[in-house]
């Protein structure tokens, strides 16, 4: 083999792994709908007039939906802490005795209701807050990617671009009824770039910061959502409340009327005092 | 008086720890007691379930400031040797009792210095006061500035009336105590 030959077909490999890093990548998608896990088989949601029994204080659980269990999706260590997060939000309620986090592994995909009671029943809880999640990356070259033809430019340009769309979206369902009580949504997008040969990492890394955003919407949102919740069992009656037995929480405190009656008095008080003054 | 401003100062780092730290961790809790949490003899009394909870219950405990006066400060300095004394009673009087949170009990002990110390007004709150408690006590009591399913405890205003004599009856001893020595 002459050297002429030796040096066309140098160049003949470096255009053609030039040309591969040029064209789109595509994209990555991340899926856990809450509609194919509880209703795996297609089946009509039932419409039971019944309502909700809630009592309280409430043992709740929250997990997210098994997904379909493709590489690259958030790792099971990465999904607890999120749910911490949420658990974290809501711990410090009196009407909320426990939150559990629920393991995906402990949750089948398309598993359906049978499935999601069987979890409450082992974690013993009464209501449970499932993540479904939808993330997209897409993934492209920007014209700086001309610089990976000099193969260093794939470790110092940043020629490669991600965008990461993240929804994540909690759904309260009582476990009895398996009655939808409330939800709320929450979603981030991420943009970024990196150059080829850490593409992966920093796409990867995306992806986690995608969700760890998108949590942090949801958690405004969905106090949001219970606070309208309370609202609506109170003034529509959606649900019914009842105390469980040997559960009787007790408040020192003044109502109206005292404080009417103290405020009165000390008005006198204060006009007395002027008077003697 | 010094141990009186230790008292005062007590009751400031008090109501501060129980409201800023968890509430979960500070409340009247009967199962805690048992596994030995006696912080919450003290911090129970001064944990609220709520900031409308809490501002209801402070502004009770200004306006019987106004009508008792500068007096007031050695009822208040009072107020953490009494806290784990009511939380006891709430243990023998409220056996249903599960969690309890609130400052309106050692209101109970206010009011019974104002009734001594506040003059005709003060005299005029504590039979109101009184009659309130007996109504409560027949009815059930509950409160708008309480969140959902949490009723009012009128034992505690029962306990809290009662220390409030105990109170007083402490005061007479040591102020007759104090003029028979002099």
């Amino acid at each position: 083999m002459n050297g002429k030959m030796i040096t066309t077909l140098l160049l003949a490999t470096l255009v053609l792994s030039g040309c591969a890093t040029w064209f789109d990548r595509g994209g990555q998608i991340h899926r856990g709908s809450v509609v194919d896990y509880l209703y795996p088989k297609g089946e009509q949601p039932t419409l039971t007039p019944t309502v909700p029994e809630l009592r309280l204080p409430l043992r709740v659980g929250i997990a997210f939906v098994p997904g379909n269990n493709t590489l690259g999706e958030l790792p099971e260590t990465e999904r607890e802490l999120l749910l911490k997060r949420v658990r974290d939000a809501f711990a410090n309620r009196p009407y909320i005795a426990a939150i559990e986090v629920i393991p995906s592994t402990y949750l089948r995909p398309r598993g359906g209701f049978d499935n999601l009671q069987q979890a409450a029943r082992m974690f013993n809880v009464d209501v449970v807050a499932l993540l479904s999640y939808d993330q997209v990356q897409f993934s492209d070259s920007n014209r700086l990617s001309i610089f990976y033809w000099t193969i260093v430019g794939g470790y110092f340009i940043n020629g490669s671009q991600y965008d990461v769309n993240t929804l994540v979206d909690a759904a309260v369902f009582d476990m009895t009824t398996r009655s939808l009580l409330f939800r709320a949504p929450g979603t981030s997008q991420i943009k970024g770039s990196s150059p080829l040969v850490k593409f992966a990492e920093a796409s990867r890394e995306a992806r986690g910061e995608g969700y760890r955003q998108a949590v942090d919407d949801l958690i405004p949102r969905l106090n949001t959502q219970l606070e309208a919740f309370r609202v609506r069992v109170k003034e529509e009656k959606v649900a019914r409340i009842v105390e469980k037995p040997g559960y009787n929480r007790g408040s020192g405190s003044v109502d109206l009327a005292t404080l009417g009656l103290l405020g009165t008095l000390a008005a006198l008080a204060m006009l007395k005092k002027r008077h003697a003054g | 008086m010094p141990v009186e401003r230790m008292l005062l100062a007590t009751l400031v780092v008090l109501l501060a720890a129980a409201n800023l730290l968890p509430g979960e961790a500070m409340e009247w809790n009967r199962e805690a007691f048992g596994e030995g949490q006696w912080w919450r003899l003290w911090t129970g009394q001064f944990c609220h379930w709520s900031a409308l909870h809490l501002a209801g219950n402070l502004a009770a405990v200004g306006a019987i400031a106004l009508i008792t006066g500068r007096r007031i400060q050695r009822w208040l300095s009072a107020l953490p040797l009494l806290a784990p004394l009511l939380s006891l009673f709430l243990l023998a009087a409220a056996p249903a009792l599960t969690h309890y949170r609130g400052l309106s009990g050692l209101v109970g002990a206010l009011i019974v210095g104002a009734a001594l110390e506040g003059g005709a007004i003060g005299r005029l709150l504590g039979l109101a006061y009184l009659a309130k408690l007996g109504f409560d006590a027949m009815r059930g009591g509950s409160s708008p500035l309480l969140p959902e399913g949490i009723s009012t405890t009128w034992q505690a205003h029962l306990g809290g009336i009662l220390l409030g004599i105990a109170t007083a009856a402490a005061l007479r001893y040591r102020r007759a105590g104090r003029l028979s020595g002099s």
